[in-house]
């Protein structure tokens, strides 16, 4: 109950912030950043639900981030559909794309999973750059029409980035209540003893299909908002590049936990902006700071959090549990 | 106590936060100077384009820092702010945006692939009316779509192919051409050269991809070699082609190996040794041009940085001293007040540049287009040295 | 036919190598080691400026190499990832990512963002002629040294106590501590031996891909596949998979568009995972990782 409200706290804090930041700060250039971080809260929580809850290693999740953002891009661009259609056809086709891609993890486990999913984030990349003709190649698609509901274009960085986080409110708000839910359960108990969630009646395949096809429909519409923020779409941003952040920004907010992917996005996107006046030394950085994380905070923020719980007085089941285990 | 100590907790997470924000908008404030001339440029100091980007800002410092102790541009000085974006778009136009909005530059320049020259005309520069100048770029789209703000300081693929076809075709008297290109990222040059070849009413014979970072190319290379064509034209960069020309002299090919400007690099003949003898290639830049000019300009960047200047580094030289003539020429007002009005007047002075006498050869921002050069070079790698056989008139 | 099937080998020496190197790391470490193609990428920078420094011995500078990545494996295994807390596979699987991303720009910024070649003479002798093709000496000491390598690996495995320790270690930790050997220990070494392997290929397929800094994504992807399709864990499964995929690669990237020949890598990954997880000769997969 305690922790319950302790979340509902921090959450409420973060969306007051985001209401009023843009208010305080009008530089366009920030809004830009945060505008990209509430992507990628999308896309972590995303992961979250894959590995977070279910222990479900992946590094493709920008495979599915291309297929939403190509979609909806294709269908807005050449179809002339309205917002709405794309983003449901990006939800669509990355929801039965990740159901596909999700067999493989009814027999594989950890690395092997991972490899499997690198691969096809990969694959994603190769075949839109490859696939000219409907795809526009490397160079992509330019000059998509601006988008909105009916009559109610978003055309402004800042209508787009109440969009964005509104969205990204929702998604999260709506992860924490399949959290708790019986699904939550189920995909934690997964996570930690597949035998024994078996002998309560969870059936693996089903809900480690769910917690893909989940995760792969958040990624598909973070793809469709990519591609209406920025009305262009092209290979270059979803390499692996993008699906080893989404991983970092996780483990460093703090796997399995519903706040982790906020702090993990708005730490690193910010951080890596931070970083700019290293010039040359920008990635070796980070490189060397992802290193560091793995050695001494491999549990995130919400690890550490979760540790100083015992300060006041609050000594959960669930402290046990939520460290990960492969599986 | 116990309840405090859990809200103190939640506070101070939540001031990480906000002082993250702070940090932001503080550094946003430091950024605003009163008088300097301030040039953003976006370019690749890691990644695929380093090499190229490097160059460019070793060129971008060495004469700003002359231009500042000769007094700076009427009296004002001149201050340079540079963004690296790991060669990736996406990180162009992050740069791109700081530049534009946090730093408030007066003019931009960089980036070192089309694309993303491409997505920060797009996101950034024609949407908030910037002058920008690129020094690499040859994507013919780049001028073509109407923009506004944009001046190219390099070679379209448009301009590249016509000579080169021509000696290929009139010179070399080849007959049967095939090609293979970088997909990922040339395939705008492809094209040029296919509809330039197919102006000369010649059809390829046939046509592999490879992808920037591929080692290999042996798989499209037998196929090509099936169809035993005259020439192979080689569209990517200087290692890709480099690999593509030991390949083929692997395989028993002896087809004459054609380029384009981005192949023109010591290099590719250092990465392909005896192979590449032979090829031929359209150039913008010599660095062994004779002219006074041009060897002033290579003297003065070896001396300085210890190896020869490529074309990136020339065009970057020619870009910036015409750069510098406009903002001689351009009424500056040079307060936060005047910084739109100040980017116009610095786009207008830029179109009125004609006629400059470059280290690359005659520049001119138009008056057809806003690409300064248009003619090219054809050479040759001549007993291991790219030598010049006919020259740009 | 004959030119794919030499093509196919030279390259599939290489994958071998990288293969073999995984697959000891992850039988004794069970680790994924994503930043192998960055130890390779290393090997061939370390043979350049060893070749400044000593001009083009051969012996010298292949030794050189192998040592200097080996002791450089070895450090990142002791120094880094065993303090990496070992049943968090999600971090341990980020920690080497984060390494090669380090050790890509560290070497940009060392040895400059330039492709570099490997001097022609290194490789003494002249080019053959077989089969229509010029085979430079690059390409068959590839094939040599590479069989050499992988040879003196097997004797040191199945014919030393040393090795036979490796083995156990990998087998069961456990047992391998009963009888007084040193997990630890062996840990390093086996990720001593992968190194030396990663750098000694990476001279050798330096006259194919030249050396830069990007050179070992790719190589990383072949080697992890050509691992899977001969067994990961096994040796010899591993020398068989590299061979193997070069020559898949090499005779299935000529029947199918060029654009999209890494899919084949990506498939055969796949097919094998589905069908055989085991790969060819590995054994059959206890649940746990």
């Amino acid at each position: 109950m305690v922790k319950k409200s302790r979340n509902g706290f921090v959450f409420l804090g973060v969306l007051i912030l985001v209401a009023l930041v843009p208010l305080i700060w009008d530089n366009y250039y920030f809004l830009s950043v945060l505008s990209t971080t509430g992507l990628y809260i999308i896309l972590v929580t995303g992961l979250n639900v894959l590995l977070g809850y279910t222990g479900l290693v992946s590094l493709g999740q920008a495979g599915f981030y291309a297929i939403g953002a190509y979609a909806s891009g294709l269908l807005v661009a050449k179809a002339g559909a309205p917002f709405v259609l794309g983003l449901l056809l990006a939800m669509l086709l990355s929801g039965v794309i990740g159901l596909i891609i999700g067999l493989s993890s009814v027999r594989l486990r950890g690395g092997y999973l991972a490899m499997v999913t690198l691969g096809f984030g990969t694959v994603v990349q190769i075949i839109m750059i490859n696939w000219d003709d409907l795809t526009g190649g490397a160079e992509g698609i330019w000059g998509i029409p601006a988008v909105g509901f009916g009559q109610l274009k978003i055309t402004t960085l800042l209508a787009w980035y109440y969009t964005i986080f509104s969205i990204a409110g929702l998604i999260v708000l709506l992860t924490y209540s399949l959290e708790k839910s019986r699904i939550g359960r189920a995909w934690m108990a997964l996570r930690e003893d597949v035998a024994a969630a078996q002998m309560m009646g969870i059936n693996p395949v089903h809900y480690r299909l769910l917690a893909f096809v989940v995760s792969a429909v958040y990624s598909g519409i973070a793809g469709a908002l990519f591609t209406h923020l920025n009305g262009s779409v092209f290979p270059d941003a979803f390499g692996l590049q993008t699906s080893i952040m989404i991983l970092m920004m996780l483990i460093l907010g703090g796997s399995g936990h519903i706040l982790g992917p906020i702090m993990g996005a708005a730490i690193v996107n910010v951080g890596f902006e931070i970083l700019r006046p290293f010039g040359n030394y920008q990635s070796l950085v980070f490189g060397f700071l992802i290193v560091l994380m793995a050695i001494f905070m491999p549990q995130g923020f919400m690890g550490l959090w979760r540790r100083l719980a015992p300060l006041w007085g609050e000594h959960s089941l669930k402290q046990a549990s939520t460290d990960q285990t492969p599986g | 106590m116990k309840k405090l100590r859990k809200h103190s907790v939640t506070a101070i997470c939540l001031s990480a936060v906000l002082l993250v924000c702070l940090g932001l908008g503080a550094s946003h404030v430091w950024a605003q100077e009163k008088s300097p001339i301030k040039i953003g440029v976006v370019y690749s100091s890691s990644g695929s384009q380093a090499h190229t980007g490097l160059q460019e800002a070793n060129v971008i410092k060495m004469l700003v820092d002359e231009v500042n102790a000769a007094g700076g541009i009427n009296g004002h000085p001149v201050r340079a702010i540079l963004e690296n974006d790991d060669t990736q778009t996406e990180k162009s136009v992050n740069a791109a945006k700081k530049l534009v909005f946090s730093n408030k530059v007066h003019v931009l320049m960089g980036a070192n692939t089309s694309s993303a020259i491409k997505a920060i005309q797009q996101q950034v520069t024609e949407p908030q009316k910037v002058p920008y100048i690129s020094m690499v770029g040859s994507d013919p789209a780049l001028t073509k779509l109407g923009q506004q703000w944009y001046f190219r300081n390099s070679l379209s693929a448009d301009y590249q192919t016509g000579s080169i076809i021509d000696y290929a075709v009139n010179v070399q008297k080849l007959k049967t051409f095939a090609m293979i290109f970088d997909a990922a990222s040339a395939s705008d040059q492809a094209k040029a050269f296919e509809e330039g070849l197919k102006k000369a009413g010649i059809t390829l014979v046939a046509k592999g991809q490879f992808k920037t970072g591929d080692t290999s190319f042996n798989a499209q290379l037998l196929k090509i070699k099936q169809t035993n064509p005259d020439a192979l034209v080689t569209i990517g960069v200087a290692p890709e082609a480099a690999g593509v020309a030991k390949q083929v002299r692997d395989l028993g090919m002896n087809a004459r190996i054609i380029g384009l400007v981005a192949i023109v690099y010591d290099e590719y003949i250092a990465l392909g040794g005896s192979a590449v003898e032979g090829t031929i290639a359209a150039s913008a830049f010599r660095a062994d041009n004779p002219d006074p000019n041009v060897q002033a300009f290579v003297k003065k960047y070896k001396s300085k940085f210890n190896e020869s200047p490529d074309h990136a580094a020339a065009q970057t030289y020619d870009a910036l001293q015409v750069l510098f003539k406009a903002l001689r020429d351009a009424k500056l007002g040079l307060t936060d007040d005047a910084l739109a009005a100040d980017r116009t007047q610095i786009r207008d002075a830029l179109t009125r540049i004609k006629d400059y006498n470059g280290v690359v050869g005659h520049l001119s921002y138009g008056p057809k287009d806003r690409d300064a050069y248009d003619k090219t070079l054809v050479v040759e790698v001549k007993g291991g040295k790219w030598t010049v056989v006919k020259s740009a008139k | 036919m004959l030119t794919y099937i030499l093509l196919g080998l030279t390259i599939g020496a290489i994958y071998a190598l990288i293969a073999v190197g995984f697959s000891l790391i992850f039988e004794t470490v069970k680790l994924l080691h994503f930043a192998q193609g960055e130890l390779l990428m290393l090997g061939g920078f370390v043979a350049l400026s060893l070749i400044g420094l000593f001009g083009l011995s051969p012996i010298i500078v292949g030794l050189g190499t192998m040592l200097a990545v080996g002791f450089f494996a070895a450090f990142l295994q002791r120094v880094v990832y065993q303090s990496v807390p070992p049943h968090l596979v999600a971090v341990r699987i980020m920690a080497t990512l984060g390494v090669a991303i380090f050790l890509r720009n560290a070497a940009s910024l060392t040895w400059g963002a330039k492709a570099k070649p490997m001097p022609e003479a290194f490789f003494p002798g002249g080019p053959i002629a077989i089969a229509g093709l010029t085979v430079r000496p690059g390409y068959y000491w590839t094939l040599i040294v590479s069989i050499a390598v992988m040879a003196l690996l097997l004797w040191f495995l199945y014919r030393t106590k040393m090795g036979l320790a490796t083995r156990t270690v990998a087998y069961r930790a456990d047992i391998a501590e009963m009888m007084g050997v040193n997990p630890v220990l062996l840990c390093t070494l086996s990720f001593g031996i992968a190194g030396a392997l990663a750098g000694i290929s990476g001279l050798l397929v330096s006259p194919q891909t030249f050396v830069h800094f990007n050179m070992g994504i790719a190589l990383n992807q072949k080697g992890f596949t050509a691992a899977v399709l001969g067994g990961l864990g096994s040796i010899p499964g591993g020398i068989i998979g590299g061979f193997l995929l070069g020559l898949i690669e090499t005779i299935g990237g000529s029947m199918i568009a060029s654009g999209y020949q890494d899919v084949i890598s990506f498939v055969i990954l796949v097919l094998v995972l589905f069908i055989r997880p085991q790969g060819l000769m590995g054994q059959v997969q206890r649940e746990k990782l």
